[in-house]
């Protein structure tokens, strides 16, 4: 004795291999679809930018030859100096710069300014007390 | 009283999220109950097989209008059972309603006819016979046990009209028993 499902189940148990063939094709192209597309629309964003790219590149590219046109010049001075300048030594060669600048425009060079001279020790007490 | 099966686990929620392991389960557990409702209606096998394939490529595409996971089943029946319109469409072979019943035919549950090896083939004559509304509901009730809102739900018409047809068909298949003792 069996139930209708049985028999309805076993009369097409036939069409498993079959039904097994769809489900693969079904799932190796519908499940596929979807990060195709999505790789598709990236390469796709990425192709519209292809002239930008290119023209930076040759930028870059403009920018790293000048470059490496000038270096020669400024290089040996910066080797000769040492590599970094200490702050006394920066801000001697600061002044110096502006002295000569100072000269070249035929400016004086202002005096340096005086220090505030101190003030009486009354003066002092006096504010002291008045606080 | 409705005797709905305990609901089974399956892999809803990462067919979601487009795991194919899951998707693969799914479809190998309805792959042949489906074959069986849509060849039992369009009788033909490659039209058949190709309905099947055209419910997992649906299934797959807007598994997102499925609300509920628990109603996967019925769902992907619901999209065969609009697939099989289309085919009688195609073939134009409509067939009449038959008046609705308050019969309640359907409360025996689908195990409830036990068929004897001699009366297999005229229980699949008689299903050949039946019209198809009623061969419609009376195969989501025998292969796939869905409740009667289920087939109301998957066949688009009201719970009493499911009913009846069940009623129809069983009353038939029965008498079609009694005669083959």
């Amino acid at each position: 004795m069996k139930t209708p499902r049985e028999i309805l189940l076993q009369r097409h148990q036939a069409a498993g291999p079959r039904l097994d063939e769809v489900r693969r094709e079904t799932l190796r192209t519908e499940l596929r679809r979807a990060p195709e597309s999505v790789l598709t629309s990236w390469h796709e964003f990425l192709r519209s930018f292809r002239g930008h790219f290119a023209a930076l590149g040759a930028a870059w590219v403009l920018v790293l030859l000048l470059h490496a046109d000038v270096e020669p010049a400024s290089s040996p001075a910066a080797s000769a100096t040492g590599a970094v300048l200490s702050p006394q030594l920066h801000l001697a060669k600061v002044r110096e710069n502006r002295r000569q600048l100072l000269e070249t425009i035929g400016a004086r060079d202002p005096e340096p300014p005086q220090p505030a001279p101190p003030r009486p020790h009354s003066e002092r007490r006096r504010q002291f007390l008045t606080v | 009283m409705l005797v709905v099966a305990e609901r089974e686990q399956l892999p809803v929620q990462q067919a979601r999220a487009g795991e194919p392991e899951a998707w693969d389960t799914l479809f190998k557990r309805y792959q042949l109950p489906l074959y069986v409702y849509i060849f039992e209606l369009v009788r033909d096998e490659q039209t058949s097989l190709d309905i099947v394939q055209e419910v997992f490529i649906a299934a797959v595409r807007h598994l997102g209008s499925l609300r509920d996971d628990h109603k996967f089943g019925s769902w992907l029946f619901g999209i065969a059972h609009q697939k099989c319109i289309q085919q009688w469409r195609k073939s134009q072979r409509e067939e009449q309603l038959e008046p609705a019943d308050t019969a309640d035919e359907f409360e025996a549950g689908p195990d409830e006819l036990l068929i004897r090896r001699e009366q297999e083939a005229a229980f699949m004559k008689l299903l050949d016979q039946l019209p198809l509304p009623q061969r419609s509901a009376l195969l989501l009730h025998f292969v796939e046990d869905f409740s009667l809102e289920e087939i109301a739900q998957i066949t688009g018409t009201p719970p009493g009209t499911v009913k009846s047809r069940i009623h129809y068909a069983k009353r038939s298949l029965r008498r079609l028993l009694e005669e083959t003792k």
